[in-house]
């Protein structure tokens, strides 16, 4: 399974990291995806109704933990990481509109289909962003 | 003011402070009344932490119908019935909440079981709304199904 995530998904972590209330948010996404197959990681609130793509919607860390997006492309033993927020601090905030979701749904599509996308490394209870370097475009 | 004056003044004290120890000591809860006070309050802890547990498996509940597909007319307006449900149990739980809330956590007592209480009945509230945004909102965004379309022939 690999893990990546979107630009904007890698800048919000790296903010809210910086922030004491959340110093620890690497470590706790890093432990929830570590060491799992896709099938353990298909539970939440499924919103887009797909077996094939599931985007999920995760509580991680309980109640007052964060509320984490993603999609998994089955086939392809691929996740990738849209967008987390926390429910509880300074940064805290209730549940993302459904514009929001389809907003994050089409900017994953998109970073997929450009290459546009960092792989995350869950190992050593943290997140480690690597660049995806761009793929030639296929000659005709 | 004479010697006598302070002789009386110190005598008067002394004897309301030996009248109050004598009351202080008969006073004393007994150690049925304290344990009667402790279990009064367990047993109250007890009854909110069962309501918070049921409502954490009613959520876990709610999103695992989110993972259905192909329903049919009838699935959903079950759906929407439970939803109408949902709805009615959560305004029952915020009067709990309220009523736990004046009565009870404004005294300093069982403070963190009532925060996870209400953090549990938001969480239910959430999932609630999310669950309706599933199957009655989001299949409804154009863009949104054309997205799905989309990634599933990626």
């Amino acid at each position: 399974m690999t893990i990546y995530c979107i630009e904007k998904f890698k800048i919000q972590i790296e903010f809210l990291e910086s922030r004491k209330q959340y110093k620890e948010i690497k470590k706790d996404i890093s432990d929830y995806f570590h060491g799992k197959q896709i099938a353990q990681l298909c539970s939440g609130t499924r919103p887009n109704n797909s077996d094939v793509t599931p985007y999920i919607k995760k509580r991680i860390n309980g109640s007052g933990g964060y509320r984490l997006y993603f999609l998994v492309l089955i086939k392809d033993n691929n996740i990738y990481l849209m967008f987390v927020h926390p429910k509880t601090g300074p940064e805290g905030s209730e549940n993302i509109t459904d514009e929001a979701k389809a907003e994050f749904y089409k900017i994953v599509l998109s970073s997929i289909q450009s290459q546009e996308l960092y792989e995350v490394d869950t190992n050593n209870q943290t997140l480690t962003f690597t660049k995806v370097p761009m793929q030639a475009p296929k000659k005709k | 003011m004479s010697d006598v004056i302070f002789a009386e003044k110190i005598s008067s004290v002394m004897q309301r402070v030996k009248t109050a120890s004598f009351d202080e000591k008969k006073s004393q809860p007994t150690e049925e009344q304290v344990n009667r006070f402790l279990d009064a309050i367990s047993s109250l802890r007890n009854f909110l932490n069962d309501k918070t547990t049921k409502l954490e498996k009613f959520t876990e509940g709610l999103e695992e119908l989110s993972w259905m597909t192909g329903l049919n007319e009838e699935h959903l307006k079950s759906l929407s019935d439970l939803i109408g449900a949902s709805r009615d149990l959560r305004r029952s739980l915020i009067k709990t909440y309220v009523r736990f809330n004046v009565k009870v956590k404004s005294r300093g007592i069982m403070v963190s079981e009532i925060n996870g209480f209400k953090r549990s009945i938001d969480d239910f509230t959430e999932t609630i709304n999310d669950l309706e945004s599933v199957y009655f909102y989001l299949p409804n965004n154009p863009e949104f199904i054309e997205i799905t379309d989309r990634l599933s022939k990626l």
